[in-house]
């Protein structure tokens, strides 16, 4: 008897080959003279424009599963998995991807479900949440993003989308994730992946 | 397969997916071609096939991307004021586009201080997690340089019109161009962003005899690498608790069931304990 009762939803959900944002810069007005040109296209100006810098989320809070946590910037680990804290009570929000005031793509805050050594994480907990459940993000310098919880989906690990999870264009969606399912205690994993999809909120 | 909570809403991929805007408008029938403007004090028309497509294009200017169909293309830059394309004063030269390419044309000085024209590809390959590509090309109406980033020579003895290209760690480098086999800046530093699945392109431009180098920045968007997974759990805990509150809920129900399945006996023994007195 499964202590969760789960709602199994088939979703075709190919992963796309990486759009990548890309978009024509801004089009700045061209006078017009006789002839007239036979296309719009966008023109801007080629001196160095400042890029914006990364705002790093640095705690994730669940109010209603009590969840509070640090979140810390990492990258991928040598075999290019997404690199996370040893500790599970401390999450890791992928730092090459956006954040979550990035005009575009999904913010990825991850923790490890438990590792030896430490008691079971927070993020045990995201199975449980129901939809609409509150998430807030916040930065060093006080701006907080809101999130509504859109879905709560259990992937086998090598079916887990992940050129759509850390998607760079697309809309601004927050995307928590840990271990679940069973585990292998032979090769030391889950069999699953638990995603959260959250969606902002105002 | 995969099971998903929330019952009515798509599970959040299938969504997000269908507004994924599309990357460059790169398809296997069309190349991407921006134009960059590298001729100092000298706008000009531009004229693509005969038809006017860049109006009063101004030094230092980008343009573009344009989408078009693979093949050739007759491409003249006129004064601005000119009806038409009859009196060039630059070209007409043919740019040959190949389908699924990303190209930067570039109007500049050549080394002497010739205006020329010149087609670069640019390198959308993927990059790797955490990397960003930087391309540098020398337009500039100057000798050989070398690009400095940091105050370390990074790319050494480009002359007019080569590029050279490195994929680097991202985040900020200070970059500044100095003759080859020097350091001395005659241009910049500038901070420059070395952006993961973005690739960066710096051009030298302008003339070191009229004083006038500068540097321009053309970004294009390239694949990014996303993680290959995420492994996020070692131990095990979780699953032993879950184990665990499973066995309990077992064990309480058997023993509920016992006692229920006793308590019937007990009761039939009774009532039967009753008839038989």
């Amino acid at each position: 008897m499964a202590p969760l009762v789960l709602i199994v939803a088939l979703t075709a959900c190919a992963p796309a080959p990486a759009p990548n944002g890309a978009g024509a810069p801004s089009t700045s007005a061209v006078p017009s003279a006789a002839p007239t040109p036979a296309r719009d296209v966008p023109v801007v100006s080629s001196t160095v424009q400042p890029v914006r810098a990364a705002l790093p989320p640095v705690r994730v809070q669940i109010a209603a599963a009590g969840i509070d946590m640090e979140v810390v910037p990492v990258g991928v680990e040598p075999g290019g998995f997404m690199e996370l804290p040893p500790n599970p009570a401390i999450a890791g929000w992928y730092r090459f991807g956006p954040d979550p005031w990035s005009p575009d793509g999904n913010t990825v805050i991850s923790a490890h479900i438990d590792a030896p050594e430490y008691p079971i994480g927070p993020f045990a907990q995201l199975r449980d949440l129901s939809p609409d459940t509150e998430v807030t993000v916040v930065a060093d310098d006080g701006s907080t993003a809101a999130y509504g919880v859109v879905s709560v989906t259990y992937y086998p690990k090598q079916e887990l989308p992940t050129e759509d999870i850390f998607a760079r264009a697309g809309t601004r969606a927050l995307v928590l994730i840990t271990c679940g399912g069973a585990f292998d205690s032979t090769t030391g994993r889950y069999a699953d992946n638990v995603v959260v999809v959250a969606d902002p909120r105002t | 397969m995969r099971k998903t909570i929330a019952a009515g809403v798509v599970a959040g991929f299938a969504l997000a997916a269908g507004f994924i805007a599309p990357a460059q408008a790169i398809s296997p029938t069309t190349a991407d071609l921006s134009v960059l403007h590298g001729i100092p004090d000298t706008p000009v028309d531009v004229y693509v096939n005969g038809e006017l497509t860049l109006d009063d294009f101004q030094p230092g200017d980008l343009a573009g991307p344009l989408d078009l169909p693979a093949g050739d293309y007759a491409v003249a830059l006129t004064a601005t004021d000119a009806a038409d394309d009859s009196a060039p004063i630059l070209g007409p030269a043919t740019l040959t586009l190949e389908a699924g390419k990303s190209y930067t044309a570039t109007a500049n000085l050549d080394e002497a201080g010739a205006p020329a024209l010149n087609l670069f590809t640019n390198d959308i390959a993927t990059t790797a997690a955490g990397q960003g590509r930087l391309t540098v090309r020398h337009v500039a109406a100057a000798p050989a340089v070398d690009v400095l980033a940091g105050g370390a020579p990074v790319i050494q003895g480009l002359v007019n019109p080569d590029e050279a290209r490195l994929d680097l760690p991202v985040g900020t480098i200070s970059a500044a161009v100095a003759l080859a086999g020097t350091t001395e800046p005659v241009i910049g530093p500038a901070d420059v962003a070395i952006q993961d699945g973005v690739l960066t392109i710096v051009y030298a431009w302008g003339s070191a005899a009229d004083g006038n180098l500068a540097l321009a920045v053309q970004t294009v968007t390239v694949g990014h690498t996303a993680p290959g997974g995420v492994p996020s759990g070692t131990a095990g805990y979780a699953a032993e608790r879950d184990a665990m509150n499973q066995a309990f809920w077992i064990i309480g129900f058997a023993f509920a069931a016992a006692a229920a399945s006793v308590g019937v006996v007990v009761a039939r023994r009774s009532r039967a304990a009753k008839i038989d007195a």
